[in-house]
């Protein structure tokens, strides 16, 4: 018989959290269908527009930065890597599909407690099934984006140029997840405390996008300490990985790897820590 | 091992946060300030429920009712002290929470299960019961938003009741949803606690707890006060807490009245002789009834005998005014209403509930009560009597301390009559309703005060004396003949043999069919009976044709002689008239002089009536037999017109036996009455050999 215990000093532990989530992954399966069909329910083309909306995202951003401003600016923003010359809009498309990943699933998660406050209020179940069934549905985002890059990628240079990148870019993948993850559980419990929290991810968004390099190259003529400062942003290691891995098929460098490892780590117990620090008593916040 | 363990429970809501406002005066301060007030929800409860029990929860507003119900739902944990449920909880608290507006029913089904804690397996495998029971029928595959709010909560109740959990906790489910939905709750949820199904329920009303409940739990400004029987709990909630400002009691002698939130409880001595719904009102406004309770009560004026209070509702621009005073061991309770502003009531209706243990009525007529069947869902009328009946007897059993209750009803206009109700089987008790159902002229109700009825309530009354004064307002309107006794009432006469009732359904009646409608006696508006000389005299006006029926019932030689006037206002054509007399299901045999046969068993198909000889000559009787029941013979004979007897079985639902004297006017058509009175029957009832 399962048993509960409702007590903060019970229900607050972090250790319970796993297997808290293991015992309610159908659940958190058909939070995230319930989202994705809701969404596009009525919608003409229905679930379509769940690959569409990427694509599309991503074609204009190519179109964007990739033609419009380049032209406009006479000067070339990135492009080369690894002494390869590659066509901006795959170079461009490498960057923003995992910023697009992190963007998604933050904006999401932040949001997630509060949009489904009719369910918390009411109903207990385990409350990360909320704002991770919003990260599963950034991680099919992700997947969706990855196949454009694939099809881009081969269209404009040739079938031939995919390589082990397919397999690489999982691997990066994997060290991206527990950040966002650990962003998405923290943002997703002060948002419930303090509506701000979501205001400031969207700014925060906002800046981080110019303060990683998807639309340029590493930026490694900056002065060595103002360098320093920006690969502080694991997010500017995770790009550079992806690139590595998929623009030049090979094993990213350790140091891309090992830092956003690091805080990703971090910040997911963190995360897991101050979500499960006010999960409990969110009915009473919202 | 208890199935709930709530262990010293304190629950402290702090302001919320986010409403801590950077830009307003207290500005910085206040985001770093400590010590906030505080609210205190709950403090230091403890208790535990045992399988297969079922817990009630009573106290007032804002006692931390629903607090406590959220923390054993796991919704919210408490600031101190721990909960323990061991198993799985449903609380019908979240009716359709987690239903999303755009997915269909049948998704939102399987969503919700999952929420509730059921795996796919199990929700495919009671997917259809749900569906049944919600019926919800085709729609389960449209969405949600295209549902009413009725078929969303339905949909929800189905899928908690069928989610098979150790623990239900139900929060006021019943006040949602239309009445049939209500009653169907009760129900279910009374089939659950007859499956040994652990349920903590909290309510407003009071009678499911006591009737649901092994356990009442009273909490009082979130601290616990008692938790006896739900019977104690309940009377010592309405006694004790009268500090309350919707609360008030108030007494004389041993007459004692407990006002609280729109609700009145009567004692007599130490026992409570109302049921615990009470006294109540409910104005109805557009098809939706709003019960006295739901309004927002404040005591405005108190005495020791007396108290007056004034509940608004919050949905119907309507207050309520009530004047409450306890004197000569009576209750006066005048009710009264102002609007704020022209407000349309289809219904106003004050009703007392009392407890089972009242079986018999007398108001127009005599009777028992019949019980109330167990899974019963609908409210049954036992009888409804003439506007002009004024006063009412409930008779408790023999076997009870009740008092006779007397009831006497001052209407401010003609349109209140006073009607005895058997309740569903989870209220379980006799409701008198003083209802007024307003024509649609009538309804619109102008902006100020209007008066509507004060009732009285009287508990002095000896059993002896209760029962003299039933039988000697009976013998008013009654006629006896040997052992027969024939009573007449509204439009219908009932004839008894010693204690047994002879007739049933429709009784002895009359019907006028003119332009092709018929006219059925209990249709039109009778005045009361009267006694004139050895006869019992009524007059019945037709609203709808310039014509009136007056009526003599007198005894005869082994039964009675019954005449039946018509008065025409004008000159009125009649196509086709009868005198017809319903009887007991238990008679199987009729004759006539020229034929006779059975009546044979009534047909589930069968809903019009069935005429069952075939010989229309005229002759000058036809009689009913039944084994052990005096024969009954309808002899028109003494009429000036000839008669055709028929003999007939009603449809399956009124399941009666009927004898008929019909005049069918000739080939011409109709038959003329000019202007004044004619006799147009005259006959005869036997009753026996």
């Amino acid at each position: 018989m399962t048993q509960a215990f409702y007590a903060h000093n019970q229900q607050g532990r972090l250790l319970h959290m796993v297997p808290d989530v293991i015992r309610s992954r159908g659940l958190l399966y058909d939070l995230f269908w319930k989202d994705l069909r809701a969404k596009y329910r009525r919608a003409v083309i229905g679930l379509l527009w769940a690959v569409l909306q990427p694509v599309l995202m991503m074609l204009i951003l190519t179109f964007v930065f990739g033609y419009l401003l380049r032209d406009l600016m006479g000067a070339r923003i990135g492009g080369r890597i690894g002494g390869a010359e590659h066509s901006y809009a795959v170079f461009l498309l490498a960057g923003l599909v995992p910023w697009q990943f992190l963007a998604v699933g933050l904006t999401g998660a932040t949001n997630s407690i509060v949009a489904n406050q009719d369910l918390i209020k009411k109903v207990y179940f385990p409350r990360e099934t909320v704002p991770l069934a919003a990260i599963l549905y950034s991680v099919l985002n992700f997947a969706i984006g990855l196949v454009t890059f694939f099809v881009v990628f081969s269209v404009l240079e040739g079938p031939g140029s995919l390589g082990a990148g397919v397999v690489f870019a999982p691997l990066v993948f994997a060290v991206q997840l527990p950040l966002i993850t650990g962003l998405g559980l923290a943002c997703s419990a002060l948002n419930v405390l303090y509506r701000d929290v979501a205001y400031m991810v969207e700014v925060a968004l906002a800046f981080g996008f110019y303060a990683t390099p998807i639309i340029y190259d590493l930026p490694r003529n900056l002065p060595p300490w103002l360098y320093r400062i920006y690969m502080l942003n694991p997010m500017a290691h995770l790009v550079e990985a992806y690139r590595q891995a998929l623009l030049m098929n090979r094993f990213p460098d350790h140091a891309h790897l090992l830092w956003p490892l690091a805080t990703g780590a971090a910040v997911m117990l963190l995360g897991a820590w101050v979500f499960r620090r006010f999960a409990p008593t969110f009915a009473d916040h919202i | 091992m208890a199935l709930i363990e709530v262990e010293n429970v304190s629950k402290v809501y702090r302001p919320q946060r986010g409403s801590r406002v950077l830009l307003s005066r207290e500005g910085l301060k206040s985001l770093f300030a400590r010590g906030h007030e505080t609210v205190t929800a709950l403090q230091d409860i403890s208790f535990e429920v045992d399988r297969g029990e079922a817990v009630g929860i009573i106290g007032s507003n804002g006692s931390g009712k629903s607090t406590l119900l959220k923390l054993l739902a796991g919704v919210t944990v408490p600031t101190t002290g721990r909960i323990t449920v061991r198993g799985r909880v449903a609380s019908l608290l979240e009716l359709g929470a987690g239903f999303h507006p755009l997915l269909t029913g049948r998704e939102n089904i399987y969503l919700n299960a999952r929420i509730i804690g059921m795996d796919r397996a199990h929700t495919d495998s009671v997917f259809n019961q749900i569906v049944e029971f919600s019926g919800i029928g085709e729609f389960i595959d449209n969405p949600v938003n295209t549902y009413s709010s009725g078929m969303f909560v339905r949909l929800g109740f189905a899928v908690a009741v069928h989610a098979d959990p150790d623990v239900f906790l139900i929060d006021e489910v019943l006040a949602v949803g239309d009445e049939e939905f209500q009653r169907r709750c009760r129900t279910r949820i009374g089939e659950l606690k007859e499956q040994a199904k652990t349920i903590v329920f909290v309510s407003h009303d009071l009678n499911i707890v006591n009737m649901l409940c092994n356990r009442g739990i009273l909490l009082s400004k979130g601290r616990m006060v008692s938790r006896k029987t739900p019977r104690e709990t309940i009377e010592y909630y309405l006694r004790q807490v009268g500090r309350d400002t919707g609360i008030h009691r108030f007494g004389a002698g041993d007459l004692e009245a407990v006002f609280c939130h729109g609700r009145i409880s009567l004692f007599k001595g130490e026992t409570e002789t109302t049921a615990p719904a009470g006294l109540n009102m409910q104005v109805q406004s557009m098809g939706q009834a709003h019960p006295s309770p739901l309004a927002e009560w404040e005591v405005t004026d108190h005495g020791p005998d007396r108290c007056q209070a004034r509940g608004r509702y919050s949905r119907l621009p309507v207050t309520l005014l009530w004047d409450m005073r306890v004197a000569d061991a009576k209750l006066r309770w005048r009710a009264a209403i102002e609007c704020d502003q022209e407000t349309t009531l289809d219904v106003v209706s004050g009703y007392s509930f009392w407890p089972a243990a009242y079986t018999q009525f007398h108001a127009d007529l005599s009777g028992s009560f019949p019980d109330i069947v167990s899974g019963s869902r609908n409210w049954t009328s036992i009888i409804q009597n003439a506007p002009t009946c004024r006063e009412t007897i409930a008779m408790p059993d023999v076997s009870t301390t009740l008092p006779p209750a007397v009831v006497r009803i001052e209407p401010a206009n003609e349109r209140f009559t006073l009607q005895w109700w058997n309740t569903d089987y989870m209220l379980g008790c006799r409701a008198l309703e003083v209802g007024a159902y307003l024509p649609r002229s009538e309804a619109a109700f102008a902006k100020g005060r209007h008066e509507l009825f004060t009732l009285e309530f009287d508990l002095s009354l000896a059993r002896a004396d209760g029962l003299a004064r039933v039988e000697a307002r009976e013998a008013e309107r009654s006629v006896t003949s040997g052992q027969a006794s024939a009573l007449m009432h509204m439009g219908m006469i009932r004839i008894s043999q010693g204690p047994r009732l002879l007739t049933s359904s429709v009784h002895l009646h009359t019907q006028f069919k003119i332009a092709n409608l018929w006219n059925m006696s209990p249709y039109i508006q009778w005045g009361a009976a009267q006694r004139q000389g050895r006869c019992v005299c009524a007059t019945g006006d037709s609203t709808r044709y310039p014509f009136r029926q007056h009526w003599e019932m007198e005894p005869a030689a082994g039964g009675f002689e019954f005449r039946v006037w018509l008065e025409a206002l004008e000159d009125i054509e009649v196509q086709e008239y009868n005198v017809s007399i319903g009887l007991d299901p238990a008679y199987d045999r009729w004759e006539t002089p020229v034929e006779q046969g059975v009546f044979p068993e009534f047909d589930m198909r069968q809903t019009n009536w069935r005429h069952l000889n075939h010989d229309y000559s005229h002759v000058p009787y036809a009689r009913a037999l039944g084994n052990g029941l005096p024969t009954i013979t309808l002899d028109a004979a003494a009429s000036d017109r000839p008669f055709q007897m028929t003999a007939i079985n009603t449809g399956y639902h009124q399941r009666t036996r009927v004898l008929q004297a019909m005049y069918v006017a000739g080939a011409d058509g109709c038959l003329s009455f000019s202007k004044g009175r004619h006799l147009c029957f005259r006959g005869h009832i036997r009753v026996g050999a």
